[in-house]
């Protein structure tokens, strides 16, 4: 009997076991899920011991007893005859049939205790618990829910900040961590770009811009700076949070230090601030050559359009045009604003612009020139960005210009027009002569006596460039008719514009009256402007007395020349008149020659001292200059020295050692911000030992070998040397000597 | 020396002797009975024996004997063929194990012949194998670098050279120059499997104490091996230069410029005219120098002269000119043109040769083309040195007078080629130049120092007694050379790895640095030199037509006896007579 209602106490047992077991599973698996998930452990055993507990509730296990047992017995094994529960009953309280019963049925459960099968759902469970744990993991590894206990902010684990310890001395220190982090970027007013914010470290920023950190950590700690280089800005507490604001100026690298409660500093990674600034504008100008002819009678009209592009917006546009009127010593300019025909509105960042210009409307007639440019301004402040177009020609065609280059190399043409009026002269004497029959003999005299007179003018013309004193040339009053301009010169000489003066020589009134010495033409010498004489007494004795004779011999031939045209016979004043051209254009020549000797301007020579021998006046010089070398990476070379000695088991790093570490990490910061990918690493791991009161081998070799990277080679350079010279030495270089 | 007698107690000998005398005439009283009868003679006679026996047993006697016992010495690298060939041949030879530093002379002792296999011993272990005739049977090269040549002191601008023999490399492995962490600076790959001839180059970039290291790598880049290889980088120093020319030239203009701006003083003058000079000082004080007096010339270490001042110096300025190249070492490099060629000048003769050729081509890192005068340098004369292939100076007393072949070298800048100019008139510069006078020398025929290992140097110098200590304080004794007056030498036992430094007191520029490493380190270098030193040291010519003789003390045994029994008789005979 007994062992009867041990069969029935073990499969009440069995079947508490099974029933937890399926429970355990269930809360295993939700408490895994939540575990991957909030990687808390307190949580997900809450989670755990809420779903075991509620799942008991439910399924109410504590009423399942022995009778349930039986029950179950009785329904699951037919031997049993549904009289299990007699079991149970107590002997003395059965009727004789039951105790029969009773005693077979205790045989009968012993006879088929391995029937007995509890239902259960193991396997289920087991599944479902598998199917949290893999969900978990899924999750966990998916980064839906990727918010772990080490950061519960939100930041991502790979972009958390790594803080290094500065003084590793102290173990088993759970360090601050920042629990978030904001940058806000405020670009300059001018933008009119709205400010955003980022938790990213790495910035980039437009120059101006003002980037404001806030920083905020899970414990209190007693400071945080900003550490450029080797300034460390202070951050403001305000409300829990560290907070620092500057003004983007130039790109650099900075590190977020702090200092926590218990008196350590950590560091955190190297970030970059990379400033950019802003672009000028960007213009393209469309279908218009460089250059552009217009014929006289065609239609003069420039069309072409713009394309303007900036990255915050252009304020101001423009087409700088100038005209010029003229050629040589008369040209004149004209400069204009023009604008474009579509309307452009302020702060636009992209657009196309058309314009069409009508020469014409610009005044311009052939044989003027228009330059024009395009400006643009964009809305930088202080001071805009401003793109400038290249120059574009155009020109109106001049038929009747008769181009007359003294000399094809030269890049100005210098030389007066009244030059070239003798072979004018030349040509209008054939002309007469080849006229002379057919013309009335009145006309022929006074055109050849008109000739005569244009002859005296360029005489008296040169007569100047000689210093010779003239009277302003008359009309031939004997003849009458001709209209004598009021400045007779007028048909010889341009007048010009006051902006081309340097250009042109001085005119003089007619009726100037000379003194003695602009007489000798050293004052007033229109030559002046063209043998630049510089008051050099060589260059002006020997060069301009060849060129005076010339033009006294050319003086001589236009004054025969002018006699003939003032007896009517131009036939014999031409041949004279070739020779004055002749002679002139070997002027132009000299002073063409002239042209290309400037440059070179001889010491004064002072024509009594020379050959003399005569030395008292003559001192001597001398200078003195300090030209120390500077190295240009002295701080880079120390440090390199220092990490050496490092390297060779020679101790730590002292307090100044890591000051110049500090300030080779400031050298070579200027180097990082050009090349980042080759020098950021060592930048960190420079800016690391600088801090730290520990030596890292990793990081000493980091730096070192960066450090040796970065270096440029060193050249070449003489230097002395110590040697000892002993008496072995000398007595071997005098026996050398003596036996040479 | 063998056939006298010797003594243990030698210092005793007068004291035992007068003692034994006195003994002697005891014992003769003690037999004289009277009468000079038999008795007499004979107990005297027995009591010198006892006496004599007696002073021997004190003073212990010696005795030289010829030994005739063999040993082989088993030294690192030696070959297991070798071995059992050599011990086939040599009937009961003792084998000796050799440690470098241990102490097996008394293993020697009755040993009248050594025969060392293997790469040999440490030279500072030869003491051991003194007097002994020894035979040296040559082991196998070790594997590795056997020969290694550069500079330990390196002055900072120069380019450092590093070469030496690597025997039986792997085809295919590289040897690798690095930096102290790991930096590569230079590299070749073997293509030869025998000897493998390796050159490194590199700028050290900054002055200080390197330590560089030699890396084996395989073709996969995995290190294999890796020696380190110290070396000081010493700061440039600065020249004083005087430059004096008659006319004006580009080269001396570029050539100024170039030592101005590298932080070198110097003093230019140039002839404006007769008697007038346009003096530049860079970096110095002004100091016009206008004739060239002893008193002036010997600030400077180098006189840079254009041919025509050299031609034409008066005797006197030559006369001044010789003595201060003589007596303080002054160089003096001359400029050349055409006129030195040509023209005898009473100074110097350089002894040029015509060659006809317009162009040379440097040695140099940077390899160009330089233009020269048509001559090169006849280089006969015993004191002619010859530097690059471009200058050649002869050494006059302690100074040098120097000059070129190049012209027009300034061409180079102008050529954008400056970093050739720049290494063409540092070579010229610094072979012409006065190096400063220092009051000594160390100097070592180690090629490295090791723990736990002697490290000899030699100090060579002016001071009377100079005192040496490490860079732990300690004073190391000195050993004066035996011939050379200033020559001192000494050993120092390093104890810890590093850097150290030996430097003599009271002179802070009589310094020498040094880099003491593990003893696992270099061995293939140490294994060659010792093979070289071993066979130069026991040289079987030399060695073995000597046998070999021991001193060893004679038997005390028989003097005891012999003293025993006269006394014995001495005491016995009157008893039985009686």
């Amino acid at each position: 009997m007994t062992a009867a209602k041990s069969i029935i106490q073990k499969t009440l047992v069995k079947w508490r076991l099974l029933r937890i077991s399926e429970i355990m599973l269930i809360a295993l698996g939700v408490a895994l899920l939540v575990y991957f998930t909030s990687y808390n452990f307190w949580i997900s055993t809450g989670i755990f011991l809420l779903v075991a507990l509620l799942t008991v509730l439910w399924g109410k296990l504590w009423q399942y007893g022995r009778s349930d047992v039986c029950i179950h017995l009785d329904n699951t094994v037919i031997e049993m005859e549904h009289s299990t529960s007699l079991l149970l009953e107590p002997q003395n309280k059965l009727s004789l049939l039951a105790k029969i019963q009773q005693s077979k049925m205790a045989d009968a459960i012993q006879d088929n205790k391995n029937q007995i099968r509890l239902k259960h759902n193991l396997w289920r469970n087991f599944i479902i618990a598998a199917v949290c744990v893999g969900l978990g993991v899924f999750l966990q590894n998916s980064g839906f829910l990727d918010f772990s206990s080490a950061i519960p902010s939100g930041i991502p684990k790979k972009d958390a900040i790594t803080f290094t310890p500065l003084d590793t001395l102290v173990a088993n220190i759970v360090p601050p961590e920042v629990i978030s982090r904001s940058i806000t970027v405020s670009y300059p007013f001018y933008t009119e770009k709205a400010a955003f914010t980022t938790s990213e470290l790495n910035l980039e920023v437009l120059e101006g811009s003002y980037v404001n950190w806030t920083v905020g950590f899970d414990k209190n700690i007693k400071e945080a700076w900003l550490q450029f280089g080797s300034d460390a800005l202070s951050m403001d507490l305000k409300n829990d949070f560290y907070v620092k604001e500057m003004r983007a100026k130039s790109s650099s690298f900075y590190t977020l230090k702090f200092l926590d409660s218990l008196g350590n500093v950590y560091l955190s990674n190297l970030y970059a601030l990379e400033v950019y600034a802003d672009e000028p504008p960007v213009v393209t100008m469309n279908d218009l050559p460089q250059f552009s002819t217009f014929e006289v009678d065609s239609p003069q009209e420039l069309e072409f359009t713009t394309n303007i592009t900036d990255d915050f917006g252009i304020v101001d546009i423009a087409i700088i045009a100038t005209v010029s009127k003229g050629a040589g010593e008369s040209v004149k300019f004209r400069e204009e604003r023009l604008a474009f025909d579509t309307p452009f509105q302020k702060g636009f960042k992209a657009s196309e612009l058309r314009k069409k210009i009508d020469l014409q409307t610009l005044k311009m007639e052939p044989g003027d020139e228009l330059y024009f440019y395009v400006e643009v301004k964009d809305n930088k402040e202080p001071k805009p960005n401003i793109t400038r177009t290249e120059t574009y020609f155009s020109v109106i065609k001049d038929t009747i210009t008769d181009v007359f280059a003294v000399e094809g190399t030269m890049g100005a043409d210098l030389m007066p027009d009244y030059f070239r009026s003798q072979r004018q002269l030349i040509i209008d004497t054939e002309k007469l002569i080849a006229e002379k029959f057919t013309l009335k003999n009145k006309d022929f005299n006074l055109r050849s006596n008109e000739l005569g007179f244009d002859q005296k003018a360029l005489r008296l013309k040169y007569g100047q460039f000689m210093g010779d004193e003239s009277e302003a040339p008359s009309a031939p009053k004997e003849i009458g008719e001709a209209t004598i301009p009021e400045d007779m010169l007028d048909d010889y000489s341009h007048k010009h514009d006051g902006n081309n003066e340097h250009n042109l020589v001085a005119e003089e009134d007619d009726g100037h009256q000379h003194d003695n010495e602009a007489a000798e033409g050293t004052e007033e010498d229109p030559l002046e402007a063209y043998v630049h004489n510089h008051e050099d007494p060589e260059a002006s004795t020997l060069f301009a007395k060849s060129l005076r004779s010339m033009l006294k011999d050319a003086m001589s031939e236009m004054w025969d020349a002018e006699l003939y045209l003032r007896l009517y016979e131009p036939e014999k004043s031409l041949p004279y008149q070739y020779k004055a051209l002749k002679l002139i254009q070997e002027i132009k020549n000299s002073a063409r020659i002239y042209v290309h000797r400037i440059g070179f301007d001889p010491p004064p020579i002072k024509e009594d001292k020379r050959l003399t021998g005569e030395l008292k006046d003559i001192k001597g010089f001398s200078k003195t200059e300090e030209l120390e070398r500077e190295e240009v990476y002295p701080k880079m070379m120390e440090a390199l020295g220092l990490l050496e000695l490092v390297l060779s088991g020679k101790g730590g790093l002292s307090e100044n050692d890591r000051f110049i570490l500090q300030a080779a990490g400031d050298e070579l910061a200027v180097l990082a911000i050009a090349e980042p990918s080759a020098h950021l690493n060592t930048l960190q791991a420079i800016k690391w030992l600088s801090e730290s009161k520990q030596i890292n081998v990793d990081k000493v070799n980091t730096v070192h070998a960066g450090l040796l990277r970065a270096l440029p080679e060193p050249n070449p350079v003489p230097s002395g040397n110590n040697r000892y010279q002993g008496k072995l030495n000398q007595l071997f270089l005098e026996a050398l000597e003596t036996n040479e | 020396m063998n056939n006298q007698l010797h003594f243990i107690n030698e210092q005793w000998q007068w004291p035992a002797l007068g003692i034994a005398f006195l003994l002697l005439l005891l014992f003769i009283w003690t037999a004289w009975k009277g009468s000079f009868n038999r008795g007499f003679f004979v107990n005297s006679t027995v009591g010198v024996l006892a006496v004599i026996a007696l002073s021997f047993l004190f003073l212990r006697p010696t005795r030289a004997a010829e030994v005739s016992g063999s040993a082989l010495l088993l030294t690192q690298g030696y070959t297991a063929e070798q071995f059992d060939s050599i011990k086939k041949q040599l009937n009961n030879v003792k084998v000796i194990k050799y440690n470098t530093g241990v102490d097996f002379s008394s293993s020697t002792d009755s040993i009248g012949q050594v025969t060392i296999l293997g790469q040999g011993l440490r030279d500072f272990d030869f003491w051991q194998l003194e007097g002994i005739p020894t035979y040296y049977i040559k082991g196998d090269m070790p594997k590795g670098i056997v020969k290694l040549n550069y500079p330990k002191q390196h002055r900072m601008g120069d380019l450092l050279f590093i070469n030496g023999v690597y025997h039986q490399p792997v085809l295919g492995n590289r040897l690798v120059l690095q930096s102290s962490s790991g930096e590569g600076l230079d590299s070749i790959v073997f293509d030869s499997d025998e000897n493998f001839r390796f050159k490194f180059d590199s700028y050290p970039k900054t002055s200080g104490k390197y330590i560089y290291q030699l890396t084996e790598k395989d073709s996969a880049g995995k290190i294999l091996d890796s020696s380190p290889l110290p070396l000081m980088v010493l700061k440039k120093q600065v020249l004083r230069i005087f430059i004096s020319n008659q006319s004006p030239s580009f080269e001396t203009k570029y050539l100024k410029n170039f030592l101005s701006e590298e932080g070198h003083e110097l003093v230019v003058r140039s002839q404006i005219t007769k008697g007038r000079f346009k003096f530049e000082y860079f970096n110095t004080p002004r100091s016009a120098l206008y004739n060239f007096l002893e008193k002036d010339l010997k600030k400077f270490d180098l006189l840079i002269l254009d041919t025509d001042t050299f031609l034409s110096l008066s005797k006197g300025s030559k006369q001044s000119i010789t003595n201060v190249i003589r007596a303080y070492g002054t160089g003096v490099f001359v400029q050349p043109n055409e006129a030195l060629f040509r023209t005898a000048n009473g100074m110097v003769d350089f002894g040029f040769e015509r060659d006809g050729k317009d162009e040379i081509s440097t040695f140099n890192k940077t390899k160009v083309q330089l233009e020269k005068y048509p001559y090169a340098f006849e280089d006969k004369k015993a004191n002619g040195i010859v530097s690059e292939n471009y200058t050649y100076g002869l050494v006059l007393g302690k100074g040098r007078l120097s000059t070129t072949v190049l012209t027009n070298t300034y061409q180079l800048v102008l050529d954008g080629k400056s970093a050739s100019y720049r290494e063409v008139w540092s070579k010229i510069i610094e072979g012409a130049t006065r190096p400063q006078e220092a009051a000594g020398v160390f100097e070592t025929s180690d090629s490295f120092a090791f723990q736990d290992t002697p490290y000899s140097f030699t100090l060579r110098t002016v001071l009377v007694k100079p005192v040496v200590q490490q860079s732990d304080d300690y004073s190391i004794p000195l050993i004066k050379d035996l011939v050379l007056e200033d020559t001192w030498h000494g050993t120092t036992y390093p104890v810890q790895k590093g850097w150290q430094s030996l430097a003599v007191q009271g002179d802070t520029s009589l310094v020498m640095d040094y880099f003491v490493m593990d003893t696992i380190q270099w061995k293939s270098v140490i294994g060659a030199n010792t093979i070289l030193e071993n066979s130069r040291v026991f040289n079987p010519s030399d060695t073995l037509a000597v046998n070999r003789k021991i001193t060893s003390e004679v038997s005390r045994w028989g003097f005891f006896l012999t003293f025993f029994c006269a006394m014995a008789y001495l005491w016995l005979m009157p008893k039985l007579k009686a």
